[in-house]
């Protein structure tokens, strides 16, 4: 169980404007591993996240998830990954604000056609101490609660790889901790696989493995 | 999925409003034309059926506004009496009933139409009433707005003063019958003035299958024009199918621009959703899962929207005739509803959300993941 990147590269533009994101990228995800990407601003983190996730396909390189290339896949398969493997957590967390809580968590729940959205929904965000938020929209929730409720959306689906970008990023160290507590117990009480994007070291230093990246390229 | 087009919906109240009652309004306008024009249809034909005429013969020339002066209740011009003799003369007439129509005031209050006629009458109109015609018989709303009863005594007022006592009033047809006030053909020459004339010969035949050769008999009598009481009806029908067909243009534009607001109204909505798209397809929502949440929004947004139409129409039939009656070639009628007309309304909202719908949709649809999620 991996998600596997061969020779990635990743570039923006075109001609003069052109720009590399990624350069000759190799990374491997192996089942139950816990990895940050610690790196600058603008060194390509997001870039390489979004590719692992199949939210962005590289210019060259082939990314393969559990075994199977991507890139020729369709738009239906690539979905089906997404809402089978993969859970994103944002750092802008992305709750959709016509939503309470309850129900930015059953979207994932809706598009895989399950039946008991609100129970497995509510499950979710008492599990990450939010039973009694489960109707309060975004704006009624702190950065560290709507970072909570995002974990909660990711985890509905039961993924094996947890891809995070900043997830800390937008909190004070109070919240910081909850929300890097919750990650380590469901990397090791569950084997969710995760990853996690930062700049910041401390973060970076939960991982049992760390990835550094500056302009594009692992070092 | 129903829950995710409602937490959209909810919170865009205003614009959802408004967007609504842009095909609202289109929807109430063609839910008003068709109740009215099926109104009218309706009383045409049940003022055919209840004319039991065959053939109108009317004083030469100007035959449409005679047939329009007679369904009025005011017949133009005159011909003597002995055209009555020389109808009834000629083969295959089975029926041949004299009137005299015009307006006169009743009880010093209102000009209603009096129809000065014969026995005959009674006959062609299968009016249960067979003792002698020498009084008045009124029709059944004139009788009923003022609870006139049979021996009650009435006054009619034009060149003369005229008081008859009531010998009938007839049942509800839904005609212009239900407005008149028949009363014997001397009488009626009497109050109008009119010694000696009549307005019109109602005929009827005895074999229909040799009406070409009775009209022609009949049109041979100098000064005179027979015409078939169908060819009349069909050709007020003509001309109403003509004026609704261009009213129903006209509404469709009405409807057209509705859907135009629709199509704004989702176009934003794309627009404004991008990272809640992108979102969705994070979460594993497919172009199809994207595709359809547009889709149905837009219908549904239509199916309210039309809902809402037919209650404004219905609301708007029910007060237009109190102001404005709905009359045509003389004919009066009031809307009718039907359930043809509501289905068509549904069919048409069905139609514009789909198709207001299918630009946003793709648009959509199409979003990147990655693009959507950054806003692009």
């Amino acid at each position: 169980m991996t998600i596997e990147l061969k020779d990635v590269s990743k570039q923006y533009g075109v001609g003069n404007a052109a720009f590399l994101a990624l350069r000759d990228v190799n990374l491997v995800l192996n089942e139950g591993d816990f990895i940050s990407v610690i790196g600058p601003s603008g060194s390509g983190k997001t870039t390489l996240l979004n590719i692992m996730g199949c939210l962005d396909v590289p210019t060259t390189g082939t990314v393969l998830i559990d075994g199977q290339p991507t890139e020729k896949l369709g738009d239906f398969e690539l979905s089906k990954i997404r809402k089978e493997k993969i859970g994103f957590v944002f750092q802008d967390y992305y709750l959709n604000d016509s939503m309470n809580a309850l129900q930015n968590v059953m979207l994932p729940l809706e598009f895989s056609g399950r039946s008991n959205k609100k129970e497995e929904a509510s499950r979710l965000l008492e599990s990450v101490g939010l039973g009694d938020k489960l109707h309060n929209f975004p704006t009624e929730l702190s950065g560290g609660e709507r970072q909570r409720v995002v974990i909660a959306r990711a985890m509905a689906n039961k993924p094996k790889y947890l891809l995070t970008d900043e997830p800390t990023g937008n909190l004070d160290s109070v919240a910081s901790k909850k929300i890097l507590d919750l990650l380590r117990k469901l990397n090791s009480e569950r084997g969710v696989s995760v990853v996690i994007i930062t700049h910041d070291k401390d973060v970076a230093s939960i991982a049992k493995k760390q990835i550094k990246i500056v302009d594009g390229m692992v070092v | 999925m129903w829950w995710i087009i409602y937490a959209y919906l909810k919170r865009r109240k205003i614009r959802v409003f408004l967007t609504m009652l842009g095909i609202a309004v289109g929807v109430a306008t063609l839910f008003t034309v068709l109740s009215i024009s099926d109104g009218i249809d309706l009383s045409i034909n049940q003022e055919m059926q209840g004319v039991e005429a065959q053939i109108f013969v009317i004083p030469y020339g100007h035959t449409h506004d005679r047939i329009m002066g007679i369904m009025e209740g005011e017949a133009e011009g005159n011909m003597p009496s002995s055209v009555h003799t020389q109808v009834k003369e000629i083969d295959n007439v089975k029926l041949a009933v004299p009137v005299i129509m015009k307006q006169a005031k009743f009880e010093d209050v209102k000009m209603v139409p009096v129809v000065g006629t014969t026995k005959e009458m009674g006959e062609l109109k299968l009016w249960s009433y067979t003792g002698d015609f020498d009084g008045a018989v009124l029709g059944a709303f004139e009788a009923m707005t003022r609870a006139i009863l049979p021996g009650d005594t009435i006054r009619l007022e034009a060149q003369t003063v005229l008081e008859l006592e009531v010998i009938e009033t007839l049942e509800e047809t839904s005609t212009h019958d239900d407005h008149y006030v028949f009363i014997p053909l001397a009488s009626a020459q009497e109050l109008f003035g009119e010694d000696g004339n009549i307005s019109a010969i109602f005929v009827t035949m005895e074999n229909p299958e040799k009406a070409a050769e009775t009209i022609a008999a009949l049109n041979q009598i100098k000064n005179v024009d027979a015409v078939f009481a169908h060819d009349v009806f069909q050709e007020i029908l003509d001309m109403f199918a003509v004026t609704k067909a261009n009213i129903i243009l006209i509404t469709g534009i009405a409807i057209v621009a509705g859907a135009f607001t629709t199509i704004n109204t989702m176009t934003m909505a794309v627009y404004e959703r991008k990272k809640d798209i992108g979102l969705s397809r994070a979460v594993g929502a497919t172009q199809m899962d994207i595709f359809t949440l547009f889709m149905v929004e837009s219908i549904i947004l239509s199916i309210v929207a039309c809902v809402l139409g037919i209650l404004i129409g219905y609301a708007f039939l029910n007060l237009y005739p109190l102001i404005v009656p709905i009359s045509i070639g003389g004919i009066e009628s009031s809307p009718y509803y039907s359930p043809h007309n509501v289905l068509l309304c549904f069919i048409i909202a069905y139609g514009v959300g789909t198709i207001s719908g299918i630009y946003p949709a793709i648009s959509a649809a199409r979003l990147a993941p990655i693009d959507a999620l950054r806003g692009l």
